[in-house]
């Protein structure tokens, strides 16, 4: 807990002075409201429309946890496969790359026609935004075990599928990981922008249609609400992933080891 | 700790000094109008104005500043990023609620173009039942939103967000949106289907469209600047109207995505909403008191004001 706290230190610092220095300088400039809210607008408007946001806030979360646990599934099974082939490594690779550097606004349309609105398509647009890190990782770490240790257990005729599952696979976590890591945050954005093109909002919404809303209503603090909240969900993901990952490692690897003495 | 808490403000007013840059006004006779879409035939008075040579007539040297999807025209403008900007009237009334002091000067769409596209096909016995199947796209938060929810309520319709695409359209019977009657429609019919459009106006929402509005400190230090620009904008339109090719060929050298035809079946579509079909042009642009109040409560019944908002003197 302590080591939590130590590292929560400074950018609470950082964050209470940039609030400050935002409320005294927006004042100061003259800068109004409809422009940009003062920090102290944005809370009690976040806390006025609490329940709205919390709403929302819980709609996305599952949505961008739902396609960061199918991106983790799907792209540890594609890192596994790519890593067993030179051809198909070589084949794919390239349609990787080309998912993530296509703009999910552009193609997000294209998941209400194959998918239709609603949450399944929410959840496609995390999934996708999500997916390429931990590919790339996870293929990076399978592909990078000690050659040692890869001659080592060939000398004791280990098969291909111990090698696999007793050193690639254990030596591919800590990667799988950071780019699990990586990955929770876009996956909160991946969401998002879903919701912007493909929820349905009759029964409410999530942070996407929230904003969007805001925006429409001329509501400026609460489109600074909804981002500030986003950015907290982002936070917790990447919090608990991190999390997750030093359980995980603690007694595995050195840099956990270092980290956490 | 003191010097970094000075860096930290020091930097924050630098950063706030370049957001207050635009504020500047650009030189006399120098008026920016910001669009809130691209250009297409609902501009296209502007366009003809500035083609015929009317702006530099009155001494008037205007920037014509094309728009795209989620441009904060009223933001620029009550920030001074432009002298004057189009938008609806019941965005105009949001705003002032919200504190921009902005004001009306030329409406040019007496009657609201907007309104909701369904197929042909589709049995419909009222407009009710438009609201109890299928799927509606409408903009999340938007007063017709909020409207239609209040007048019909969303009682087993499929309410989803309101895109510029017309794919699930085209391939969904059951598939409604709001649409702009001189954009959507025609988009749709070209693809091969056959629409209805239910006009918000008919379902007893009407606020006026396109409208020219600029801050009130602006209007008050320039007022016969606005004037002649007005005056010009009223004289383009006409001209628009008589002969629109050439603003036609201009405006579509802009925007190329939409073509020629469209641009031209669009324009003859909006003739029916410039002005009263039961008048002339002679009141075009003008805007009525007692219509702004009445939107005024309207918004405000529906909980997008915090109470009735005037719109102030009008021109």
């Amino acid at each position: 807990m302590s080591r939590l706290i130590r590292d929560l230190y400074p950018p609470f610092i950082l964050l209470l002075l940039l609030g400050l220095s935002a409320e005294v300088g927006l004042d100061l400039a003259g800068v109004p409201a409809y422009l940009c809210p003062r920090p102290s607008e944005v809370i009690r408007t976040a806390l006025q429309h609490g329940d709205a946001l919390s709403v929302a806030l819980g709609r996305t979360g599952m949505a961008a946890l739902t396609g960061l646990l199918g991106s983790a599934l799907g792209g540890g099974l594609l890192a596994l496969a790519l890593s067993l082939n030179a051809w198909v490594r070589k084949a794919v690779y390239p349609l990787m790359v080309f998912f993530q550097t296509v703009p999910i606004v552009a193609i997000a349309p294209m998941m209400v026609i194959w998918v239709g609105y609603g949450r399944p398509a929410v959840i496609l647009s995390a999934l996708i935004v999500s997916l390429s890190p931990i590919v790339a990782n996870s293929l990076q770490g399978l592909l990078s075990a000690d050659p040692a240790l890869v001659d080592l257990f060939r000398m004791k005729r280990a098969s291909p599928l111990s090698i696999l599952l007793k050193l690639r696979i254990p030596s591919a976590i800590p990667q799988f990981l950071t780019g699990l890591r990586i990955a929770a945050g876009l996956s909160v954005i991946g969401a998002i922008v879903g919701e912007f093109v493909a929820d349905t909002f009759d029964g409410g919404g999530g942070v996407g249609t929230l904003i969007e809303a805001a925006i429409k209503e001329q509501e400026t603090p609460l489109v600074f609400a909804a981002l500030m909240g986003s950015t907290l969900l982002g936070l917790a993901f990447f919090l608990s992933v991190g999390g997750l990952s030093h359980l995980a490692l603690r007694h595995l690897h050195i840099a956990e080891t270092r980290s956490s003495s | 700790m003191t010097k970094r808490v000075l860096f930290v403000f020091g930097l924050l007013a630098l950063i706030l000094t370049a957001a207050c840059d635009g504020s500047k006004e650009s030189g006399k006779g120098h008026l920016r109008i910001q669009f809130d879409w691209v250009p297409e035939p609902e501009f296209g008075g502007y366009y003809a104005a500035e083609l015929k040579g009317l702006f530099t007539a009155r001494n008037l040297a205007v920037d014509l500043r094309p728009g795209a999807a989620g441009t904060p025209v009223i933001q620029m403008v009550a920030s001074g990023q432009a002298e004057l900007g189009i938008a609806g009237a019941d965005d105009l009334l949001i705003a002032k609620s919200h504190g921009m002091d902005v004001v009306p000067v030329f409406a040019a769409f007496h009657d609201c173009p907007l309104g909701l596209m369904v197929h042909a096909e589709r049995k419909i016995n009222a407009v009710e039942d438009l609201f109890k199947s299928g799927t509606l796209a409408m903009t999340p938060g938007s007063a017709p939103t909020r409207f239609l929810e209040k007048r019909y309520g969303y009682h087993g319709v499929k309410l989803v967000p309101y895109g510029n695409n017309l794919a699930t359209f085209m391939s969904d019977p059951l598939f409604g949106q709001q649409c702009f009657i001189t954009s959507e429609p025609v988009a749709a019919e070209r693809g091969g289907a056959k629409v209805r459009v239910i006009l918000f106006k008919d379902l007893g929402y009407n606020p006026y469209a396109g409208v020219l509005f600029t801050r009130r400190a602006f209007l008050e230090s320039h007022q016969e600047e606005v004037k002649a620009l007005v005056a010009a904008i009223k004289e383009g339109w006409l001209a628009y109207q008589a002969d629109p090719e050439p603003a036609i060929a201009r405006m579509q050298s802009l925007n190329s995505t939409m073509s020629l035809e469209t641009f031209r079946t669009a324009t003859k579509i909006q003739q029916d909403y410039l002005w009263p079909q039961s008048e002339g042009p002679e009141r075009f642009g003008t805007m009525e008191a007692a219509r702004w109040d009445a939107l005024s409560e309207t918004l405000h019944s529906l909980g997008m004001t915090q109470g009735p908002t005037a719109i102030g003197n009008l021109p």
